[in-house]
């Protein structure tokens, strides 16, 4: 099978799952369109849970132990819990990290300007473990001794200590080796939160937080665990005797069992492989990447609209170099910019344009269009349709525009279309318009969908004419597998548009 | 809007990964097997001077034509750091392991130190099959002839993963089993005491 089929198929079963999911939670709720905002609260949750567990912690080989003892069966209703809490939510943040990938991956959203996201997105993952891992030594049970072992088996299979850390653990480790352990599982957090910046450095409104209903019911079900099987932890660490079985972690420890089946060094070599594998995934295939969107400067008056509107801070403005009026103008930064014309939604000015489809073009078809339909001759309730690319297959315009008296018109994003453009077909004779873009919460541009609602309702500018009956516009949000339903959608919007004209001819 | 139905099933659905990561943060895993036992040789030591070399008298010496000099020249400045007529140099320490009468290893570690001159870290992990065994480990810290070196031997029952440490205590001079392998306040006299 090739490989664009095998990711159409993919990313078909994610859209069914969230499709499935939305019945359920409601597309503003669904954790599916969440995951990312999920990792930031979980990692809220292991801050605030590891300051106070830190509180309480013994830095000392003699008494690390018993501190974490006392509190997970003495202080059992508070540090106990929060230790389960902080265990728990750690797993729960790897879980959600490698969700939020493979949502990413199926849905083709880590290619061009995506990258640094994907790349720091890998790059956590790794940090995630490290911290991890100390998290573990720092209760220094058999788990930790069984982590501090192979992690120092593994650390001098690398030519960069001049004493081998096995030796360091070969007996009981002085106090100072639990300082270290602490400062590098408080360090790597400190780098996490600067690969988070980064993360979302190239977006604008990053969702930080998910909704408040979500982050209740996480922390509810992470309590209800925590009760049901709270983390302790194994026997206290005794170095004269190798661990029957350790209590694996195998959010954390995934790569430990390669240990047992192939050489240390091998061991280096798959990880560094594979984690260089997924990082320059970004690259791979051919780049069928659109061309930028560019300024018109002559019409640009520096209203910032378009700067406010890109999803992915491409535009920004800088003072006018041309002498005219404005005080400003835009700039497009063609790296960062990902065709998707939200700019030339947002621009009431005619001033920035993608070179392979112009405002001007796409006035020109919807007129095209609306002629043909209107020459038909068909008495019919008319709809014009404007669609997303990302959330409607090529050929569901098709399937559209076999239906009498509909109009269709496919656009990279819903939040390309001005209500400029929206108003052309119902001026022409239609009787509605329909718009079907991406899911709440999921645009594949991130905002072009809640941007065009917000433009319409009058929030956001361009806003909509006011003579422009709002009754005669409705919005279709969904993600491609809906489409059946899409198309009873027409019908069932050109129903209510005729009784709506009945009643008016009626009325009259 | 979710209905009271929705939450409920919401919860449920919640529930799912978490147990999820109920079960696989905490699953009893054998990473070591039990036909196995570990003799771990760990210790530092410095190998003898490859030349003899007396550092305080050298910087004595040093000391005193640095002020000698000072007397003819004041803006003279005394170089520790010069390359020093005598090596500072030791020898690396070689180690010889022998169970049950056969050699399992023969190596020598090298003093750390640009010069050579600091001390040579001695570790190595061996795996054995749990049982009665003759340890013989003949440690040697120089080769001028003559150099008698550092034995010990000792038959010794290793139990089904069970660990033991072979180290060189510096008071006593001599090579034997760590003791150093659980915290003071876990060993099983300090909890008797505490009793």
């Amino acid at each position: 099978m090739e490989q664009g089929m095998i990711m159409q198929k993919l990313h078909r079963w994610w859209s069914w799952l969230e499709f499935d999911m939305n019945k359920i939670f409601t597309p503003r709720l669904n954790p599916m369109y969440w995951f990312g905002s999920i990792c930031f609260f979980m990692t809220w949750i292991l801050v605030a849970t590891g300051i106070y567990l830190f509180l309480f912690y013994d830095i000392s080989a003699r008494t690390a132990y018993q501190s974490v003892e006392y509190l997970t069966h003495d202080q059992w209703y508070l540090g106990g819990l929060l230790r389960s809490l902080h265990r728990y939510a750690s797993a729960g943040l790897v879980l959600a990290t490698v969700l939020h990938t493979i949502h990413v991956f199926v849905t083709g959203r880590y290619r061009y300007w995506r990258w640094i996201a994907w790349v720091t997105g890998v790059a956590t993952i790794w940090f995630l473990i490290v911290c991890g891992l100390f998290g573990y030594m720092m209760v220094w049970d058999e788990l930790a001794l069984f982590i501090t072992w192979v992690s120092a088996l593994l650390l001098d299979n690398l030519p960069i200590f001049s004493k081998p850390l096995s030796f360091a653990y070969a007996q009981m480790p002085s106090n100072f080796f639990f300082y270290i352990i602490l400062f590098i599982h408080f360090a790597t957090p400190v780098f996490l939160l600067i690969l988070f910046m980064l993360h979302v450095i190239r977006m604008r409104n990053a969702k930080i937080n998910p909704p408040k209903e979500l982050m209740y019911a996480i922390v509810a079900v992470l309590v209800i665990v925590s009760l049901i099987r709270p983390a302790v932890s194994g026997p206290p660490a005794d170095l004269s005797k190798l661990p029957a079985t350790v209590q694996f972690d195998w959010f954390y420890m995934f790569f430990l069992p390669l240990l047992q089946m192939i050489p240390v060094w091998a061991v280096w070599v798959v990880l560094v492989v594979v984690s260089f594998f997924i990082t320059f995934v970004p690259w791979y295939g051919k780049s069928r990447k659109k061309a930028p969107a560019e300024v018109i400067y002559e019409n640009c008056t520096g209203c910032e609209q378009c700067v406010k509107d890109c999803p992915y801070e491409a535009v920004f403005v800088r003072p006018r170099s041309d002498g005219r009026n404005w005080p400003l103008e835009a700039v497009v930064d063609k790296s960062r910019c990902a065709s998707c014309g939200i700019c030339v939604g947002a621009c009431d000015y005619k001033a920035i344009d993608l070179p392979f489809l112009t405002e001007a073009d796409i006035k020109q078809k919807i007129l095209t269009i609306s002629k043909t339909v209107m020459a038909s001759g068909d008495t019919g309730t008319k709809v014009f349709v404007f669609m997303c690319e990302n959330s409607n297959p090529a050929g569901i315009c098709h399937k559209v525009e076999c239906k009498t008296s509909v109009g269709c018109l496919r656009l990279p994003c819903m939040g390309m279309v001005q209500p400029s453009m929206m108003a052309i077909p119902l001026l022409e004779g239609f009787d509605g318009v329909l718009v079907s873009g991406c899911q709440v919460n999921d645009c594949h541009y991130r905002y072009g969908n809640v941007h065009l609602v917000a433009r319409v309702k009058g929030e956001r500018k361009p806003v909509m004419r006011k003579n422009i009956d709002q009754e005669r516009i409705r919005f279709y949000l969904s993600s491609e597998v809906q489409k059946t339903d899409f198309l009873s959608e027409i019908d069932a919007f050109r129903e209510e548009l005729r009784q709506k004209k009945n009643a008016e001819k009626g009325g009259n | 809007m979710m209905n009271k139905v929705n939450w409920v099933a919401g919860i449920i659905i919640l529930l799912l990964p978490a147990l999820f990561v109920m079960k696989y943060t905490a699953v009893p895993y054998p990473f070591y097997a039990a036909d196995v036992a570990v003799l771990k040789i760990a210790f530092q030591h410095t190998g003898q001077r490859v030349k003899e070399y007396d550092e305080i008298g050298s910087l004595r010496e040093r000391a005193k034509k640095y002020r000698e000099e000072l007397k003819k020249n004041k803006e003279i400045k005394m170089n520790l750091t010069s390359k020093q007529s005598t090596t500072r140099e030791r020898f690396p320490v070689e180690v010889e392991l022998f169970i049950d009468g056969k050699s399992l290893q023969k190596k020598k570690y090298q003093p750390a130190g640009r010069q050579k001159d600091a001390v040579s870290v001695i570790y190595d992990a061996f795996e054995i099959s749990p049982g009665k065994h003759r340890v013989k480990v003949i440690m040697t810290d120089s080769a001028k002839e003559g150099t008698i070196p550092y034995t010990f031997e000792d038959t010794v029952e290793f139990g089904s993963r069970e660990v033991k440490v072979l180290t060189f205590d510096k008071v006593k001079n001599k090579l034997l089993w760590s003791e150093n392998l659980i915290p003071i306040l876990q060993r099983p006299e300090y909890a008797n005491a505490e009793s």
